[in-house]
């Protein structure tokens, strides 16, 4: 009995202090999603009818970014004009000189006139729907010797993100 | 010649009957193994995708220990708090979600990190455990563009 013994002594020294480290095994499982940047665009106004006495016809359209962006907001004539000014134009060419004003105010814009027709800004994220509008009159009402004609322009509002 | 026979038979007396009993000299050599206790995973998810629409995603685990009881089994989130809440994070924001872990035993909302000790009955037992991930809110158009994400962690200690 005292060999059995002392030789189970013998075999936990030889077999060692392992027996009491504890050990760890562990695994992760990572996890996420990705929200794609998006911007998109509400309620736009299908058209302005652009009264002939001079007064403002009012178009409205709302907008939602869900991350940092610019805005490029442009009448075609505009562009075209290159010279700051805006118009509608016939299809005969014949040009009436328009004054279009923005109104955005969660952005510093209260009918403010543009008059270079365009605004670009670095915009911050904001978590709000942003509502605004655009109102366009002619610079001189018409009169008995305007010609003739249906007179267009296309106001365009871009957000690049 | 008298003499010595006579010295000889009484040296045999002497000695006596000893000469023919049985001596034993012993040596002996312990020897044995120790198998180590481990617990292996396997079948572990490479990752959770989250639906943005709030619907549930699944990651599974799979582990054994070659031990009846004594261990145990930690399960954590990076993203819990100290109040039970669990977010898919990135540096502007966090996205709420619920997680429900079956591990073990039983099945459980996650709402602190949470450890199971492995009673009896669970040598060479296969746990196939899960989580079930999904946001609390869907994403919407005014959710920050962005990469969210969190680790979901198991240990199994022994």
């Amino acid at each position: 009995m005292k060999i059995f013994i002392k030789s189970a002594a013998i075999l936990a020294a030889l077999l060692g202090s392992g027996l009491t480290q504890a050990a760890n095994t562990t695994a992760s499982i990572p996890m996420g999603l990705e929200v794609p940047k998006s911007c998109s665009f509400t309620d736009v106004s299908t058209g302005i009818v652009i009264p002939e006495n001079g007064s403002e016809g009012v178009g409205s359209f709302t907008f939602q970014c869900n991350v940092a962006f610019t805005s490029e907001f442009q009448s075609e004539s505009s562009a075209v004009w290159g010279s700051g000014k805006s118009s509608v134009l016939s299809i005969s060419g014949k040009k009436l000189e328009t004054v279009i004003k923005l109104n955005l105010p969660q952005f510093g814009y209260s009918n403010s006139p543009l008059p270079h027709g365009w605004v670009w800004a670095n915009w911050g994220y904001r978590a709000q729907a942003q509502t605004g509008s655009i109102a366009i009159s002619l610079k001189e009402p018409i009169t008995a010797t305007t010609p003739a004609g249906i007179y267009i322009d296309t106001y365009k509002l871009d957000l690049y993100y | 010649m008298k003499i010595f026979v006579q010295s000889a038979a009484f040296l045999a007396v002497l000695l006596g009957s000893g000469l023919s009993q049985a001596a034993t000299t012993t040596a002996s050599i312990p020897m044995g193994v120790e198998v180590p206790k481990s617990c292996t995973f396997s079948n572990v998810s490479t990752g959770i995708v989250v639906p943005e629409d709030g619907s549930e995603a699944v990651g599974n685990f799979t582990y054994s220990c070659n031990m009846d009881y004594g261990f145990t089994s930690s399960i954590s989130l990076d993203s819990i708090d100290q109040n039970g809440y669990a977010a898919l994070k990135n540096p502007n924001g966090q996205l709420p979600i619920s997680v429900q872990v079956s591990n073990l035993t039983y099945y459980s909302e996650l709402n602190k990190n949470e450890i199971w000790t492995a009673a009896s009955g669970f040598l060479n037992y296969i746990v196939n455990g899960y989580v079930k991930i999904k946001l609390r809110n869907p994403v919407t158009a005014i959710t920050p563009a962005g990469v969210y994400s969190d680790t979901f962690r198991i240990t199994l200690t022994y």
